[in-house]
Parts: C-alpha cells; structure tokens; sequence
C-alpha cells in the first residue's frame, strides 16, 4: 500500500491552456479517492501525471516518500484502466493479462498462476483464450482490469472506466470494483464526471473544476457542506440562489434571499462575512405542506406531527407559498419547480409521490424549508 | 468489411425495390458498371481467355526456347518486385514510426514525401542515370573515395528507382495506419512495464498489420507492373511487362506471346491480391481512430527522427534534384554540377507544345469521366449489397494489373470489335486513350469518392424520403451537394495520375496524339537528358501547382 502525494501540481500545455492549477491533495495508502469534475476541467491531466504520461509543468508526485516526476511510466509500478478499455485487439485474453508479467521477465509458471488466478477474481477464466473482437465491453473492462491489478500496481488509476458501458453494466461493475478495491485496499484514484459514482464508491471526493481542486471530503460532506458556489451546482440537485448574510449574534447566520429568511448555524466551513452570499437549497430541503390538512393554523401544528417524510417540524417554523410549475413523475417520488414572488430563480423540490400526485401546475402551495439541507458559501 | 456494408445495403431498404429502379443515380450506376465491363472486364477477360485457346491449341509448341524464357521472366519479375518491397518495408516501417510518433516538422515532411507521388515513376530512373550512370555524380564520388562502384544498368537501377519511387507511397500509407492506433492501448503497455521498442513490436504493429500489408502489396504490384523504369535502366534484366510490351508493338512477331505474358501477369497479380485481401481481412481488428497519437516524448528519439526523416527526404527527392540541374545544364559529364547552365532546353520545348497540349486535352476529358464513374460507382458499391462489395474488387483492378496489359486488353478488344464488323467510332484515336484512361486511373478518384459516401449519414436521405422527396430529387438536392468537395479533389487527384500515365499510353498510343509523359520517355531513350529534364521540370511543376490549389480549396 502507497500513500500517493500531489504537491502544488500544474500542467500548462503548450497553447497556453493551464490544464490544471495548482493542485494539491494526499491520498492515505490504500484510500480510495475520487475526483470529480466536468469534461475539460483537468482531472485527465491530473491521472495522467499520476501515471507519467504527461510532465508536470510545476509541482511534485510522491508515492509513498519518493518523488515520482522523473521516474518513467515504465517504472511507477501504477494499475492503469482507460475509458476505452484499451485491450490489445491482437492477443488473446489470456495474453493481454500476462503482458505486464512477461516484460517483468516472470517465470512462466507464475505468470499462469497469477494470470488466472486474476482471470477467476474477474469472472473471467472461461474466456482465457477469446480475442477481445469477441467479449462484450463489461467484459473487456474486466479484462483490462484485470490486466491492471495483475501486476500488485501500487497504485489503480481508473479514468472514466465506466462511461462506454450501459447503465445496468455500469452498477454492476461499479459494485465488482468498489469490492475488489477494499479486498486487495490498493490505493486508488479513480477519475469521472458521473457524481452518482463518485459519490458510490469513493472513501473521498475531490471535485474539480477549471484545473482546480475546489474541495475534498468525504462524499456526504462534499454535498451536505458544498465549499464553492460550483460544488454546490456540481454535485446533486440544487437551486443556487442570491442571497445576502446579515448581521447578527451568536453562531447564528441569517441569510436573505428574496422572501426566503433562514438562521443556519456557521458550525464548520469559513466564517461568514455580512454581505453577498450564495444559497443552495436542496430539493429535500423544501418541504411541501400537506394542502389537505394545511387549513388555518391550527391545522398545521398538527401537520408538523405526522409529516410523510417523518421530520417533525419546530412550532412556528416559517411557511411561505409559491406557485406549482413543471411537474415531472419519477415512480417513486415527484419532482417540480415552484416559482416563489421576489426568488431570482425557481425552487427545485422533491416530494414522496403520494403527496405529489395531487399536486397540478400553477397550484399555489405552502412550503417549509429545512435549515439542515441548505448551505451559504461566499465566493472569494 | 464486405459484411457490414451488405447489412447496411439490407437496412436502408426505406426506398425499396421498385422505386430504386426508378432512380436515375441508380441507373447512372448501371451504366458506369456497363462501362466498366466494357472497358476492363472485357478486355481483361479477352486477354485471359485468348491465352487460354492458345494453351488449349498446343501453346508455343513451335517455339520451344520459349518456356525457358518465360521462367526466367517470372523469375526475374518476382525477384525484382520482392527485393524492392523488402527494401521498402524495411525502411518505410521504423520511419513512419520516427515519422509520426517523433519527428519535428512533420507537414514539411509529409510535404516533400508526397513529391515523387506526383510526377511519373520513369523521372526517377532517368535522373538515377545522372545519378549513378558510367559518369554519374555518384558514381563519380564513389570513384574519387576509391570506393567499387556498380553497373547500374539491370537489377540495380531497376530497384534503385523503384525503391525511390515507392518509398514515400509506403512511409505515408503507413503513417496514416499508425495514426489509427489509440494512444490508450500503448500508454497501457507503457504503463505495465514495457519498453518503447518492446510496446512498438508487440502491441503496434500487430495493430497496424493490414496497413503493412496493404503497402507491402501496393509496392510490390506498382514494381510488378512498371514497365518504365526497365525499359530505361533495365540493360539485359528483362521483366515480365517489358517483354509483353516489346512484343507487343513488333506486331510482324507472333502475338501469342504479349497474350499470354498478360494473362501471366493478370494471374500473378489476382493471386496477390487475393492472397493479401485474406490476411488484411484476418488481420482487420479495429474501427478506425481519430484521436490523438502516443508521441515519444525522449529528445533522443526526435533527434533521430528528425535526422533519418531529413536523411530520406533527402534521398527520395536528390532524382528530382538531379533533374531539375539537369534541365538548366549544357552537358553534364564530369564533375558535380553541369558544365554551364542555359536556359535552351526550356526554350526548345516551346517549339513543340504539342505533347503538353494533347496531355491536357486527354486528362481533362478523362478525369471528370472518371470523377462521374467513381460518383455513380460509389453509390451503388453503398447500395447495392453484395453486388457493391464485388464492385469494390473490380475497381480495385487497374490498380493491380499492369498498365501494360490492360492496354494490350483494350487493343484486342478493338481488333476483335473490328474483326466482327463493329467499328466503334469512339474506340479509335483519342477516344480510346480516354476510355483507357478513365479505368486506368479509376482507382485514385474511386477510393475518395468511395471514402466520402461512407461519410454521409444515410439518416440525411431517409429524412428527404419520408418527407417525400423522389430519388432522383434526393440524389440531387441531398447527396450529391455533401460530395462536390471530394468530387474536387477527386477530379484534381484524377487529372494528376492521368497526365503521369506511361504504361498504358504505350501500348495504346494512337497516331498524332503523343502525350507529355510519352515525351519525356522517348527523349529519355534518345538519351537528350537534358531536353526529358526541361520537359520532366515542367510536367511535375504543373502537377504540383494543381495538387496545391486542390490543398487550398480543401482547406477553406
């Protein structure tokens, strides 16, 4: 197990582009560390550096406590697996996983031992002697997984091996890689633009955006804590609004946006200044109040005790209303925009579909929203 | 490849039968196939069968030394084409690597390679002669280092200049197969472990193997069927088209012989072809790739790329140079540079425009002819199944079999025409050099056209049908708008080849029309090197002029 270190790392090609900036971030041996971030913001470059295939412009790789910039490719000893599988269309299964032990000079034996002892953890072992013109892409992304791990790699670098697959593949080999990686604790470093998976499978995500590492954290974290107006868009659902932080005592934060009025607590993160801020809310943050028993106010007291989503309400806590629009079914749950007077941009909201079903478009509803699934970030 | 283009053929039924009959591309493509079968099937197949009567008739019985002869021909011819493919794929492998993967200045490169690509293989022999001839600079360096020189006259000069002319052909057929290979697959070697020579070896090449095997056939067959570069520097080294031709034009000999060294040769080249095609098709592993090229990174490898690329560049276009002196020189005997330059022999050429004025007269009439074939032909090798995947063979033809033959073919087939009482008006004088053109020279447009209907989305002539668009209006309106630029380049690439054609010209030479190319060859043999250079300088200058003015209009 290695421990891999990115020290102030940064690629400027030759066009001008700063691929990536700046970019610092340990990785605990045997972690499994995800970064996440669009097509173009660096995450590429960055695996790529990892692995030796492109030169640092600045900044240093470490594995363990060696300095890995001017160790070629050949000799980091990483477990590489692309997007386009890049199994070798010319040789066999079986050949493709020994190639790594054959330019090691592994005796022969060991490399069958070794090979289809691999082979078997994939799933693989009936298909040794296939050519890869003949499998299937989840089984070629085996194969070439395979191929990576069956030279005890220090370190896995994964880039966006699932994205060529169906959906139904891609939970399925997801679930085999997360299983393998805690069973072999390689440290790993696996590279997507799909949150779904990085979310899934990463003891933490880094989440990039224009060659910077704008936060890491534990997957909860990164989206119950966003640090940046971008992680906050990026990662889940969100409607991100303009707000203003006002004055006032205490741990407590008042945030303004529009109509919206919220005390969050400023526990973690950087200390709120008065002035501009952002507001994500959550679409479960914003609780509909159930139209058939929200009549006067002492219907909604008891509203608050049986609530379909269990959350008891504090007594007193604000209401306001906003007008239905775009209502979407998704099997179990309903998902809308409610346009609120005096909001820059509509609320997203999320409800069970047996309270949604009832709702129609332009409807006028009341709603609640919960402090503990929003968050205020300032941008510097 | 045949496979997913009759799958392909079977889903867009959309049209169905009935109304593609009614579609005048259709029909357009079943006369181009009529004109096909005319003009190549036919006389290809008169040659065959011919040779076989005379087989059956007893063969040359009455010339007995003949048999002898005819296994020293296909002998020599073999040797000749299999030492120059091995020169070739020896040195055009390792460079296209150092070519694509190293090198500095790559388009400057790509540039020069494509200069002997442009003018007709036989420059080359003749400037090799001011090269390596009895006074040749070479040879006279070789001299002054007290090194042995060679005759070049025979196998060498042959091969010299068949290695020069072929060279760049492969270097860039190659490098165009190495830029197909995924970077991901050889940044996955490198990352297991292994070495750049060790990754180029086990996982590149396999990879690019129909590209080494397409060059390997395209060299060898272009060795096979030159019949100008022997005639030049051959000496006593006499090669299977040479004697088919002298043979040929001796028309008080017995032409029982150019019959059956044609058929010969037809079935040499076939066999090849065939041979070739199955390895290419086992061989053929992986769509082809457009992403960005695992580069070496080392200075060392660019340095040796730079320096091997300048190094061949420099070889393959020193003929030109040679020729490009020798048209400004008085004579050129001893010493590295001519006598004193003059400006004569360029002007002795405006005297006798004629040759450049009949060459332009037939490339321009037989290259938008080909254009219109390669247009219909593609449509219907995209839409007519297996029909279409046999027309990729046959157009493939005139590439493979000598000029040579396909000429002594076309003749036969109007001797025969005559012989039945047909006198077809358009197969006499120019006409014949025209139609013998167009086929000769359809294979270049062919694979461009061919190459631009694989692009165009079928989905784009579905859309036009459902909206209720006849065929015809679809043909005009939709597709063939998506394929004027190819069209253009396709005319330009077909003008080129044309103007540079020697082999068959000399077989089907018709009276008063004696072409450019035809010129230079006979000033050649006259041994006025200097007034061939002149005339060479000016061919190449006009073929490059247009080949730029193609690159620019493609560019905006």
């Amino acid at each position: 197990m290695t421990a891999v270190r990115l020290e102030q790392l940064t690629k400027v090609y030759p066009t001008g582009v700063k691929a990536v900036d700046n970019l610092s971030v340990a990785v605990a041996p045997g972690e499994f560390l995800a970064i996440l971030g669009p097509s173009g913001c660096g995450k590429t470059t960055t695996l790529r550096m990892i692995a030796g295939l492109e030169t640092p412009t600045a900044g240093s790789v470490y594995f363990g406590s060696r300095r890995m910039n001017d160790v070629p490719p050949q000799r980091r000893g990483v477990g590489l697996v692309f997007q386009q599988h890049a199994v070798f269309p010319t040789m066999s299964v079986y050949e493709n996983v020994a190639y790594g032990l054959r330019v090691r000079r592994v005796p022969e034996p060991d490399v069958r031992r070794r090979v289809m002892a691999h082979l078997e953890l994939m799933g693989l072992a009936d298909l040794a002697h296939r050519m890869p013109a003949q499998l299937s892409g989840g089984q070629l992304q085996r194969v070439a997984l395979a191929r990576a791990l069956v030279i005890q790699p220090s370190v896995l670098l994964l880039d966006e091996p699932l994205s060529s697959l169906d959906a139904k593949l891609r939970a399925s080999i997801r679930a085999e890689i997360k299983k393998l990686q805690r069973q072999l604790g390689i440290t790993t470093i696996y590279v997507t633009h799909d949150q779904e998976e990085a979310l899934s499978l990463a003891d933490r995500v880094g989440v990039m955006h224009r060659g910077v590492l704008e936060q890491v954290g534990p997957p909860e974290e990164v989206y119950r804590a966003p640090a940046t107006r971008f992680v906050a868009s990026f990662v889940g659902e969100a409607t991100i609004l303009e707000a203003n932080v006002l004055p006032a005592p205490n741990d407590l934060v008042i945030v303004e946006a529009g109509p919206l009025r919220l005390e969050v607590s400023a526990a973690g993160g950087a200390p709120l200044r008065a002035g501009r801020a952002w507001l994500c809310v959550r679409p479960e943050a914003v609780q509909l109040v159930d139209q058939r028993k929200a009549e006067g106010p002492s219907a909604q007291e008891k509203d608050a005790t049986d609530r379909p989503d269990g959350v008891k309400k504090q007594a007193g806590a604000p209401v306001w209303e906003g007008a239905v629009e775009h209502l979407e079914f998704l099997g179990s749950m309903v998902r809308g925009e409610l346009r609120v007077a005096g909001l820059d941009k509509p609320l997203l909201f999320l409800c069970p579909a047996r309270l949604g079903s009832s709702l129609s478009p332009g409807q006028r509803v009341r709603f609640g929203i919960d402090p503990t699934a929003v968050s205020v970030g300032q941008d510097v | 490849m045949s496979g997913t283009r009759t799958a392909e053929a079977e889903g867009a039924g959309f049209p169905g039968r009935a109304l593609r009959l009614a579609d005048p591309a259709a029909a357009l493509g079943a006369l181009a196939v009529v004109y096909l079968a005319a003009f190549l099937l036919v006389p290809l197949g008169l040659v065959v069968v011919q040779s076989a009567q005379i087989l059956l008739a007893g063969g040359l019985a009455d010339l007995p030394q003949f048999g002898q002869r005819f296994l020293v021909l296909t002998r020599n011819s073999l040797v000749l084409a299999g030492l120059v493919t091995a020169v070739v794929l020896a040195v055009a492998v390792p460079l296209s690597l150092l070519l694509v993967k190293a090198a500095p200045y790559k388009p400057l490169f790509q540039a020069l390679l494509t200069i002997p690509l442009l003018s007709p293989p036989f420059i080359g022999s003749f400037a090799i002669i001011l090269l390596f001839g009895r006074v040749g600079v070479i040879t006279q360096l070789l001299q002054a280092a007290g090194l042995p020189t060679f005759d070049l006259y025979g196998l060498p000069g042959v091969a010299i200049a068949h290695v020069i002319h072929t060279l760049p052909l492969a270097v860039l057929t190659l490098a165009a197969g190495l830029r197909t290979v995924p970077r991901a697959l050889e940044e996955s070697a490198i990352s297991l472990g292994g070495s750049l020579v060790q990754v180029c070896r086990r996982v590149v090449l396999p990879y690019m193997a129909p590209y080494i095997w397409m060059s390997g056939l395209l060299v060898f067959l272009a060795s096979f069927g030159d019949v100008g570069a022997p005639l030049l520097v051959g000496g006593n080294y006499r090669v299977l088209p040479v004697e088919a031709y002298t043979a040929f034009i001796r028309f008080n000999v017995d032409q029982r012989i150019p019959i059956l060294l044609g058929a010969w040769m037809v079935v040499i080249s076939l066999s090849l072809l065939y041979l070739v095609r199955r390895q290419m098709r086992k061989a053929d592993i992986a769509p082809a790739f457009t992403g960005e090229v695992f580069a070496w990174a080392s200075p060392l490898a660019r340095r040796v790329a730079l320096v091997s690329c300048a190094l061949v560049s420099f070889l393959v276009l020193l003929p030109y140079l040679a020729v490009l002196i020798a048209s400004f020189g008085t004579v050129w005997s001893v010493g590295l540079l001519p006598d004193a330059f003059t400006l004569r022999h360029y002007q002795a050429l405006g005297t006798s425009l004629e040759p450049l004025r009949n060459s332009l007269i037939l490339a321009g009439t037989a290259a938008p002819l080909a254009v219109l074939l390669s247009v219909a032909i593609g449509k219907a090798m995209r839409d007519w199944g297996r029909a279409g995947a046999f027309l990729d063979y046959v157009t493939l033809l005139p590439l493979v079999v000598s000029g040579v033959v396909l000429g002594i073919g076309l003749l036969h087939l109007t001797g025969w025409l005559r012989a039945l009482g047909m006198a077809v008006p358009f197969l006499s004088g120019p006409g014949l050099l025209v139609a013998a053109y167009s086929i000769r020279r359809l294979p270049y447009p062919m694979r461009v056209m061919a190459a631009a209907y694989s692009r165009i989305d079928r989905r784009l002539e579905e859309a036009s049908y459902s909206l209720g668009a006849s065929p015809a209006r679809t043909f005009w309106r939709v597709t063939l708008p998506q394929l004027y630029p190819a069209m253009a380049a396709a005319l330009v690439i077909a003008f080129t080849r044309i103007i540079t054609e020697l082999g068959t010209t000399l077989v089907v030479y018709q009276p008063g029309w004696t072409t450019i190319a035809m010129q230079i060859f006979a000033y050649a043999q006259e041994g006025l090197i200097n007034r061939a250079a002149a005339i060479s300088v000016l061919l190449v200058a006009v073929v490059a002029a247009l080949t730029a003015l193609a690159g620019v209009e493609r560019r905006r």
